[in-house]
């Protein structure tokens, strides 16, 4: 029921409840009796039937409110005089701080009387607990039903704890001085200091104070997030952690190496967090690691990485825990771990273009003699001219390219691994870099073709199956970076052509493992060209096997009859101008019909006809500059008037040449002039063979005249008649027919060649499109065409938009006008 | 019969009969018992404090509990034969009223009229009409049918008219529920002691045995002690009383309902309050607080 006025009650009780008041207070004087024994530890000797009874009684006389007010008027009284004195008399002069904050005190003696302190007040608070308790069992039917719940008022034992919290905590010490609130505050996070700096302390007197805080409200309607502790500790508690943990990670960004400070900070968070549950609250652990993190981490992420001893440090020499250190903490922070991932970036794309830089430099520095440790060094190198060494130099560039970004990519991705737990973001990030410096270097397509090339003829040799597996999951790994695969392919066709032609791949079966590992990465139209080249290799080993057995049907058996080797290629799958060495680039002669001698025509003919009878409709073209030959030399004079023959291995103009002094006396020379006009071999292609026939060392089959290094107009030639060697067969080798760099001429060749394949392929890839969608507004048909394209190269924008131009003109496609945004139409 | 429940049941009635492994002991007037803190504890909160160490209860293991013959008694004390029936409900679950007659309650006749009126009897349906006429013949009567209304009670579950009509043959017969102002006691006794299973057997048992015997005289005891012994706010047993007055407002003319409603002012105001048809009193107050200087104003008029 309501509230009553004590008048009226007086009023209304005239009758049947007489002396009411006097009854009350009796009874009060007998709980108020009971209740200071209890609050003086003295409850064994009372009876608790009495008590309750009594203070039933005054509930059924509905006097309710009165005793709920004199026993809130009790607890004031006890805590406001009593207690409060005791705890005050605990607030010795250490505690007491000087203007700035500070005390003057040392912190032994701060300490000893902070806990002085924090013991008064937990008795005090751990006392209130137990007497309020015992209290609310007595007055059970005040609290629980009758008054409380029908009054909205809070129940006796919230009230006395706001009374507590207003009496004790909130009560300044003196009028101007702070309250025991702060005061508390400040012993306790002094006290934290002093463990932060390694002092010991008595984290669990501090955790029961705490838990006081935390079971204090700041209002009597004892709101769930308005604790005493939420409210006011621990606002505190934060702010004064930023400051010093902001303060903290300034010094050691100062006066340490990453390595220690990222050691530092994972101590710190977890000493954060083990002093949440020892000594604060759990609650806290949340708030405070953010905070930790924040200062520590999230706005040092930076400083740190940048630090002296910081990514780039750890990363050259190796230091994969400091680096595991640096991603643990910023993975605290944020999942995507910008910082580092920038880092990685940034030093991988300085590491790259360090080696783009050094591969570029070392492929334009001057010709001088490789170095002797050079593994890569072609061993034929010495004997040739200057400008081959030059090319060779390149070709060693080129290897020890791929050599580094291989080394490069081996490095981060060891790091990844070992330092970031293969974490997708950062691996994401740092192929991506690979791949920009990788493409960000313009002879990437032809330096990966090269490396491959050099290990097909000899770096594989001698090795075993797994070897040869990762030297080439090697070149794979590369490719699958490069953006411009179309030029690879074309570097690679000319390559791989000429080990073909040349036999000089060690193995046919470890090429033809990387084309179909090609194929599995670049896909089936990327590699179609190159097996074609293959198959052409079997069926011209087929045709020439034919060939020789139809001539022995002949029956015509001629021993001095010349056997014929072939290889029948087709000419839109070869780049046959690989063998078109840079100066006879499309002279005039390059055309004209090679002279044969009669014995070699007669073969020639033979050929053409049993070819035209299997395959009819089909022109062959004789590629002579691409032949050799191998031919038995009897040589009169040769060690001591000795005759000797050699078998002699050389090109088929090499040949060709030999073949001209088996019709001359031995003595006859003929210039350089009459053996061009006899057998209309290309000049440069003469000049070089004669310069292998004439002037290398070991194959020294003609003499000159006069003995020079190079091949000059008016230079005569003659038959060595006591040429010796000391191997029975001999190799005549022929200048450039390697696989080197390529020239600045040939290079802006392929090139050229390479935007022209380019541009059909746009036009190519516009039209299937077009053809498709009909109309299609610019900006899609360029996405769509890039996107199309991508498996083969990057299209640049301005050639697509030429291209739509030219298609435009030719009448594939048409403007529409009338489109809001520029659109194209198909036109069938 | 040996679900678990009856087994834990018989064996609580065993430890109860025999006193076995009893660690505490509760005293009130002529009575003592000796029983177990997990039982009491179990269904009464306010047992916990006594049985704990803090008083002298918990050190000695005894409570006694002022009864009301004691001196200086007041409301706030026990019937001793109410806090008998309370510890019988710890460990039955169940309590044995005693009957009627066995109550000191002062003889007063009622007037002719009342037991001539047939609307008394169609408003009291069932067996029960007969005990409802509540003369001294018909008690008497109802004695013979000894602990009827126990065993009705403990087979709720719609078993009733048999064991009924099993029960009246065999057994001695007696109305024991009819005893109203034992419920009152007990159910005020329940109260005190936080014991809300107990409340609320007792508001039920209180209401039956209203409805039987509204016209004994007994029944101005009872409302008397719904009143007085009871804290306001616990409304179970006073609304009760207040729709047996006012359903039957014959009763206002008895002498000893008469005293009693002139003395609880609490009393005649819900009569009041009734009469007028407003809602009832413990929702009113969650309403409108507005309305109490109402209640003042109506209260002091009376």
């Amino acid at each position: 029921m309501a509230i009553m006025p004590a008048g009226r009650m007086a009023n209304g009780c005239k009758k049947g409840l007489n002396g009411a008041d006097i009854d009350f207070d009796t009874t009060w004087g007998i709980l108020e009796k009971a209740f200071h024994e209890i609050h003086t530890k003295n409850a064994s000797a009372l009876s608790f039937e009495e008590l309750y009874r009594n203070a039933y009684k005054i509930v059924l006389k509905k006097k309710g409110e009165d005793l709920y007010n004199k026993v809130a008027q009790f607890e004031e009284n006890w805590l406001g005089n009593t207690v409060r004195a005791r705890i005050v008399k605990n607030l010795t002069a250490p505690l007491m701080l000087d203007g700035t904050g500070r005390t003057l005190n040392t912190q032994t003696e701060r300490r000893d009387a902070g806990e002085k302190f924090l013991k008064s007040l937990k008795g005090a608070w751990e006392d209130h607990q137990v007497c309020m308790g015992m209290l609310t069992d007595v007055l059970m039917y005040m609290k629980d039903r009758v008054y409380c719940t029908d009054h909205r008022q809070p129940s006796i034992y919230a009230k006395s704890m706001g009374l507590f919290r207003d009496q004790i905590l909130r009560t300044p010490v003196r009028p101007g001085s702070p309250n025991l609130l702060e005061i508390l505050t400040r012993i306790i996070l002094d006290q934290i200091q002093m463990d932060r700096d390694g002092e010991a302390i008595d984290q669990f007197l501090i955790k029961s104070n705490v838990y006081m805080l935390e079971g204090l409200y700041d209002s009597d309607q004892e709101v769930e997030d308005e604790k005493l502790y939420l409210r006011s500790f621990e606002l505190d508690f934060l702010h004064s952690s930023a400051v010093f943990y902001r303060e903290e990670g300034e010094r050691l960004l100062k006066e340490s190496d990453a390595g220690t400070y990222c050691r530092h900070a994972k101590r710190r968070i977890d000493e954060e967090n083990d002093r949440c549950r020892s000594t604060l609250s759990e609650s806290t652990t949340p708030k405070i690691q953010r905070v930790v993190e924040d200062e520590l981490i999230r706005h040092k992420m930076k400083g740190l990485i940048e630090m002296e001893t910081g990514v780039s440090f750890m990363v050259e020499n190796d230091k994969f825990h400091e680096l595991s250190l640096v991603f643990d903490l910023e993975a605290r922070v944020d999942p995507r771990k910008p910082e580092l991932t920038r880092a990685m970036q940034k030093l991988i794309t300085e590491m790259g273009t360090n080696i783009n830089n050094s591969a570029i430099a070392a492929s334009q520095a001057p010709a001088q003699p490789a170095p002797a440790d050079d593994a890569a060094e072609d061993a034929q190198g010495k004997s040739k001219a200057g400008s081959a060494k030059a090319i060779n130099q390149q070709t060693v560039a080129a290897l020890k390219w791929v050599e580094d970004i291989l080394g490069l990519k081996d490095r981060f991705d060891s790091v990844c691994k070992a330092s970031f737990a293969s974490d997708q973001t950062v691996s994401t990030a740092i192929n991506r870099s690979m791949a920009d410096v990788i493409n960000a270097f313009s002879r990437g397509s032809e330096y990966i073709s090269l490396f491959i090339d050099d290990n097909m003829k000899k770096g594989i040799k001698n090795k075993s199956e797994a070897e040869i597996d990762a030297t080439l999951e090697k070149a794979i790994t590369i490719l699958r970076y490069l953006s411009d695969k179309d030029i690879f392919e074309t570097y690679y066709k000319k390559h791989l052509c000429k080990r073909l032609l040349l036999n000089k791949s060690q193995s046919i079966d470890v090429e033809k493992q990387m084309i179909s590992r090609m194929k599995i990465e670049l896909g089936n139209s990327f590699t179609l060209k190159l097996e074609a080249m293959f198959k052409d290799m079997t069926l011209s080993e087929e045709l020439a096997n034919g060939y020789r057995a139809h001539v022995k049907n002949l029956g015509d058996a001629d021993p001095k009859r010349v056997d014929l080797g072939i290889n029948v290629l087709t000419a839109m799958t070869w780049p046959l101008e690989a063998f078109k060495g840079a100066s006879e680039h499309d002279g005039p002669e390059s055309r004209a019909q090679v002279i044969y001698p009669p014995s070699i025509d007669r073969v020639r003919l033979g050929f053409e006809r049993y070819y035209s009878d299997k395959h009819s409709g089909r022109k062959l073209t004789w590629q002579t500059n691409m032949g050799d030959a191998d031919m038995k030399g009897t040589f009169p004079k040769s060690k001591g008037g000795k005759p000797r023959t050699h078998d002699i291995n050389c090109s088929t103009y090499a040949m060709l040449i030999l073949l001209l002094f088996n019709e001359l006396p031995a003595e006859r020379s003929i210039s350089l002039e009459e053996i061009q006009v006899r057998t209309n071999i290309p000049m440069s292609d003469l000049a070089r063979n004669l310069q292998s026939l004439s002037v290398a060392p070991k194959t020294r089959l003609l003499l000159k005249e006069p003995m020079s290094r190079d091949v000059n107009p008016g230079d005569r030639f003659s038959f060595n008649e006591s040429y010796k060697s000391e191997y029975i067969k001999v190799k005549v080798g022929v200048v450039s027919a390697g696989n080197k760099v390529e020239g600045d001429r040939e290079r802006k060749e392929t090139e050229k060649k390479n935007n022209d394949s380019r541009g059909f392929a746009i036009e190519a890839a516009v039209v299937r499109i077009m053809k498709q969608r009909k109309e299609l507004p610019h900006a899609q048909l360029l996405t769509e065409t890039i996107s199309q394209l991508s498996a083969q190269f990057k299209p640049d924008v301005n050639m697509i938009k030429k291209r739509i131009e030219s298609l435009i003109e030719r009448e594939y496609l048409e403007r529409i006008e009338e489109a809001p945004v520029p659109s194209y139409r198909y036109l069938a | 019969m040996s679900g678990p429940v009856e087994s834990l049941m018989q064996g609580l009635a065993e430890l109860y009969e025999s006193g076995k492994l009893s660690d505490f002991e509760i005293s009130c007037g002529r009575y003592t018992f000796n029983v177990h803190k997990a039982v009491i504890c179990a269904q009464s909160k306010y047992f916990h404090v006594p049985c704990g160490r803090e008083y002298a209860e918990g050190q000695r293991g005894s409570i006694k509990l002022k009864a009301v013959e004691e001196s200086d008694d007041d409301e706030a004390c026990d019937d001793p034969e109410a806090v008998k029936l309370m510890v019988q409900f710890f460990y039955h679950l169940e309590y044995d009223a005693k009957p009627l007659e066995l109550m000191p309650v002062p003889e007063e006749p009622l007037e002719e009229h009342l037991a001539e009126a047939p609307v008394i009897d169609d408003s009291v349906p069932g067996p029960w009409s007969i005990h409802g006429l509540s003369s001294r013949k018909r008690m008497n009567r109802c004695k013979r049918c000894g602990r009827r209304g126990l065993e009705e009670d403990r087979s709720y579950d719609g078993t009733r008219t048999t064991t009924t009509t099993s029960k009246s043959t065999t057994d001695e017969c007696k109305s024991l529920d009819g005893n109203v102002v034992m419920h009152a006691k007990v159910f005020a006794a329940a109260v005190k002691y936080q014991v809300p299973a107990l409340q609320k057997l007792a508001t039920s048992k209180f209401r039956r045995a209203a409805e039987i015997n509204w016209k004994d005289s007994s029944f101005a005891e009872a409302a008397r002690i719904a009143y007085t012994t009871t804290p306001e706010c616990v409304r179970d047993i006073r609304d009760t009383v207040v729709k047996t007055i006012s359903d039957h407002p014959i009763l206002l003319q008895r002498t000893s309902i008469e005293s009693t409603v002139k003395d609880i002012a609490a009393l005649n105001f819900e009569l009041l309050h009734k009469a007028y048809g407003l809602a009832a009193m413990a929702e009113v107050k969650d309403v409108d607080e507005g309305l109490d200087s109402l209640e003042y104003g109506i209260r002091d008029i009376l």
